[in-house]
């Protein structure tokens, strides 16, 4: 992820008027980002605190961030080599949203644009990274027995690597296109990396 | 042969078929739901794909989804296991327009055994006895008598636009069926806007007994016996076991073989079984087949050391049987207990949660079918099925005993399943006796049986 602009400090503040929109902004902007500044740098926790509330991100587990992109390579259109038929671990991919791991988990998949079925995964023709989406954009196709599902932005952002390449075959869920999002506003400061 | 099956089901039983698959060195890919990513066959499969969410419209009952993961992954057939796609003929045509082989009967086969009264009309033509009733809707009070009258009391009266059991109704006499006949017929005129009626007989005190067939596409068949599912609540079945205590060897074999010759001249195909309702005098009446392999196939592989799901890949790849009926050799007795994650003392109330200790039995004549392992979590969304316990003797009673043994030993926790239930029905004199009938259960209710059963066994 060193293609991400570096970003350090504060941000400007907004003013808050009341929980629900805090909580909004929170779920909306703040958290994508964030986590998305989580996983740019090699700190094990993030915090932010911003006048009554304040957010904690920590790394689900050290096999998890280190292999983020494990879940694009699951899928061959050809057999395994007898080699990799061994492992099974490595297909347990942390799409999943369970236990310890579960709102960074969550708010992840936000911030990639996934698979909406098993089928053979075609870009949008034009999209490069680095083009700002909407949310609900269509960034390309699963090919599913001939009919052409779309696969759409889960959020605003700038579409950053692409994680399948054309003609791959791909599984539900799978995250195809990664999405770089804009920081949210609010008092950003690291603490101490764990991990 | 094949070269790469894709699994397209969850639980024991795409274990089972992964199984087969290593030992018959046929690759095995298995397609699963995003709540099934921790299962056992995920992590045993050579390659592993996620169809869809876990809801299994759109995973495991999506032809579309299936299909598709199975030709991304090269696969060459499909198993569908029990359930889900497993006798869809829609899906089974789709498999073969793909270029691919559906592991079951054939798309034209599931189709002309699709309707449950198209097929009993259809074995009954080829010699199978089937609950007698009236051939067409009752023209009116006279007709109905008469009918009644040929089939014998007690009847029971059926709208003709019903289901479920919905506004039938039982009579013993034909004063009670002069009686009823109006409001049988304003009621199912008000519930289902249609007040044609039928006649069936109803048959008390049941047991159910079905019948196991292999057949190939060249027109040979063999029966491998039967098995008596009786121990049933609201038509879930709990224990099976084979032979029947049911029937005579006599019986069963007369039973049996009349259940192949039917399906073979009816040109059915592949692994199946053929379900009847035994009444209290032994005799049969067929009522329905299943074109798949089934969840208590286990209890005739015990007996016949044959692999059912093996069966089922070679035969739609188009191989013979080879071999005839008299290789078909049944020995001893085998016995089934479904391990469910079930509250029985709250209405068999399904459970969901993680598994923290699981220990299988095992020993002589003891086999466990499951996915199971300690920290799987069990997800809420599909049947409760954890697992199914087989046991064989060299007889009934001697599989029983092992049986009691076994289930006292097996350890499963974190959960509440079903171990209870079943050690009560070991110490059963009504099953003991091999006297249980499909009602029995919903009679006396299951919570009460348990409790009544556990308590001489806590001073004991």
């Amino acid at each position: 992820m060193a293609d991400r602009p570096a970003r350090r400090g504060t941000t400007p503040a907004a003013t808050a008027t009341g929980d629900a929109a805090a909580v909004g902004r929170l779920a909306d902007e703040l958290l994508p980002a964030l986590i998305a500044r989580l996983e740019a740098s090699t700190l094990g926790e993030l915090e932010v605190r911003r006048n009554g509330w304040r957010v904690r991100l920590r790394r689900a587990t050290p096999l998890e961030a280190s292999q983020p992109d494990s879940a694009g390579s699951r899928v061959t259109g050809r057999p395994r080599p007898p080699a990799e038929q061994a492992t099974s671990a490595g297909r347990t991919a942390p799409l999943a949203a369970v236990g310890p791991g579960l709102p960074m988990a969550v708010a992840d998949r936000r911030r990639a644009a996934v698979s909406p079925a098993v089928g053979y995964f075609s870009p949008l023709a034009g999209l490069a990274a680095g083009a700002a989406v909407r949310s609900g954009d269509v960034l390309g196709h699963v090919d599913v027995l001939g009919v052409r599902q779309d696969v759409v932005a889960p959020a605003d952002g700038v579409v950053g690597r692409y994680l399948a390449e054309a003609g791959e075959a791909v599984e539900y869920g799978q995250e195809l296109v990664r999405l770089e999002a804009a920081l949210g506003e609010g008092s950003v400061k690291t603490v101490a990396a764990e991990a | 042969m094949f070269e790469r099956i894709l699994i397209a089901n969850r639980g024991e039983i795409a274990v089972r078929i992964l199984r087969t698959c290593r030992r018959m060195g046929i690759g095995a890919v298995v397609a699963y739901s995003e709540a099934d990513r921790d299962t056992r066959a995920v992590q045993l499969a050579d390659e592993a794909i996620c169809v869809g969410p876990a809801e299994a419209k759109r995973s495991y009952l999506s032809a579309p989804a299936i299909l598709s993961a199975a030709i991304v992954t090269g696969c060459d057939a499909i198993h569908p296991g029990y359930g889900f796609l497993s006798e869809d003929d829609t899906f089974a045509e789709m498999t073969r327009a793909h270029g691919l082989t559906f592991i079951g009967p054939p798309a034209e086969v599931l189709e002309r055994f699709a309707s449950k009264a198209g097929t009993r009309h259809l074995l009954a033509s080829h010699g199978l006895p089937t609950v007698p009733g009236s051939p067409e809707m009752l023209r009116d009070d006279a007709d109905a008598l008469a009918g009644a009258e040929r089939i014998g009391y007690p009847v029971l009266i059926k709208p003709s636009a019903g289901g479920g059991g919905r506004g039938m109704r039982m009579v013993r006499s034909p004063r009670e069926l002069e009686q009823v006949l109006t409001v049988c017929r304003s009621e199912a005129q008000a519930a289902f806007g249609d007040d044609s009626l039928y006649l069936e007989k109803w048959l008390e005190d049941t047991r159910h007994v079905e019948v196991q067939v292999i057949v190939d596409r060249y027109g040979h068949g063999v029966h491998v016996g039967e098995r008596d599912c009786s121990v049933q609540r609201r038509h879930q079945k709990l224990v099976e076991e084979s032979p029947s205590p049911a029937l005579t060897p006599e019986a069963s074999e007369d039973l049996c073989r009349a259940a192949v010759e039917a399906v073979v001249a009816a040109g059915y195909e592949n692994v199946g079984t053929l379900e009847f309702l035994v009444d209290r005098s032994g005799a049969a009446y067929f009522i329905e087949i299943n074109c798949r392999i089934q969840v208590e196939h286990p209890v005739t592989e015990m007996r016949s050391g044959l692999d059912f799901v093996a069966e089922q890949i070679r035969l739609a790849a188009g191989e013979p049987l080879g071999y005839s009926q008299a290789d078909v050799v049944l020995r001893g007795h085998a016995v089934e207990f479904r391990i469910n994650a079930e509250d029985v003392a709250h209405d068999f109330r399904p459970q969901a949660g993680e598994v923290q200790r699981y220990l299988a039995p095992g020993g002589p004549g003891v086999r466990m079918d499951s996915h199971l392992y300690p920290g799987y979590e069990v997800p809420p969304f599909y049947d409760s099925l954890l697992g199914k316990l087989v046991v064989w003797g060299p007889d009934r009673s001697s599989s029983l005993a092992r049986a009691r043994g076994v289930l006292d030993e097996m350890v499963l926790e974190g959960l509440i399943t079903n171990l209870d239930f079943h050690r009560a029905l070991l110490r059963n004199e009504t099953f003991i006796e091999g006297a249980f009938t499909t009602n029995l259960l919903d009679r006396i209710g299951s919570a009460a049986f348990v409790s009544s059963a556990a308590r001489p066994q806590a001073v004991g």
